[in-house]
């Protein structure tokens, strides 16, 4: 995985126009692949893959389709979208990582084909060095982000 | 998309996404744990994972030798035949082959500091997650179990 600070700033930075709940959303959404996928392989000690789903487009469709009821009925179906969206934009960031296509997420069109794709641009231990850049910017963004009375958590 | 995402039946509905979700977690343990065989299946049964690709997380070396190299894994050495030869103490991931029973490494690489880097940015990525959730949970209606806007 690349760090979860690299990807909330992925989805945090572009996601800014949306509209807040949304926005939202598209954040947790763009976290939810680990979250899901580091509680099966860690928590529920799961193996042999069982994860992968989590780092797939139709795994995520339906994560996000049980997420998307933890909002409100009027925003629902675009949460569904932005939880689902933001998940797929994980996908692509961890697809820049090279890990000798081991990754959960080079398979990401899993069931569809079981072949494993990465573009194979850096190792992802390599994101220790990015993590402090990350955390400024991120705590950067949302001081501002307060500032301007647009925090999209409140 | 009112019955998609209405509130009638939403129980039911993310019950079937879960159940969904769950027979394509079986299926990929099934056909990816398949082709690609954890060092404990080639361990037990040698034979059946012929030509099978295999990925190795990182493990430490524990001797070095001129037709490769064993790392523990499991608590138990695993011998890897590789041109490559990373000294012992070392930390290396690998993708092999398995041939004649054992794994034949096609790439081999080593992870310096591999345990404080990995404890890093879990760390991080684990407070992060925990600040988000904490923030959610701050707009969350818990008798009604949804995430509520003011907006």
């Amino acid at each position: 995985m690349a760090d979860l600070v690299t990807h909330y700033l992925t989805a945090r930075i572009p996601a800014a126009r949306l509209s807040r709940p949304i926005q939202a959303a598209f954040v947790v959404g763009a976290l939810l692949p680990d979250v899901v996928g580091k509680f099966l392989d860690r928590a529920l000690q799961t193996s042999m893959r069982f994860d992968v789903p989590s780092h797939t487009v139709l795994g995520l469709a339906l994560y996000a389709y049980a997420a998307c009821f933890l909002f409100e009925e009027r925003v629902r179906r675009g949460a569904w979208l932005a939880l689902w969206l933001g998940g797929l934009l994980h996908v692509f960031v961890d697809l820049l990582k090279d890990t000798m296509g081991s990754a959960s997420s080079a398979f990401f069109l899993f069931p569809f084909t079981a072949r494993s794709f990465e573009l194979g641009l850096y190792e992802p231990l390599h994101a220790v060095w990015s993590v402090p850049v990350a955390v400024v910017f991120a705590a950067s963004w949302e001081w501002f982000a307060r500032r301007r009375g647009a925090d999209v958590w409140e | 998309m009112k019955l998609l995402f209405g509130d009638r039946w939403s129980w039911a509905k993310v019950g079937a996404a879960l159940l969904a979700v769950t027979a394509l977690c079986w299926h990929a343990r099934g056909r990816l744990g398949a082709l690609h065989p954890p060092v404990s299946e080639i361990r037990m049964y040698p034979g059946r994972h012929e030509g099978r690709t295999v990925f190795l997380a990182p493990a430490r070396v524990v001797e070095s030798r001129p037709d490769g190299f064993v790392v523990e894994k499991d608590d138990l050495p695993l011998t890897i035949r590789s041109g490559e030869r990373p000294p012992a103490g070392g930390i290396v991931g690998l993708r092999g082959t398995v041939r004649g029973g054992e794994i034949v490494a096609d790439a081999v690489r080593e992870y310096p500091g591999y345990y404080w880097k990995r404890a890093a940015i879990y760390g991080v990525s684990g407070l992060l997650a925990l600040l988000v959730a904490w923030r959610l949970l701050r707009r969350t209606r818990l008798d009604r179990g949804i995430f509520e806007t003011r907006y």
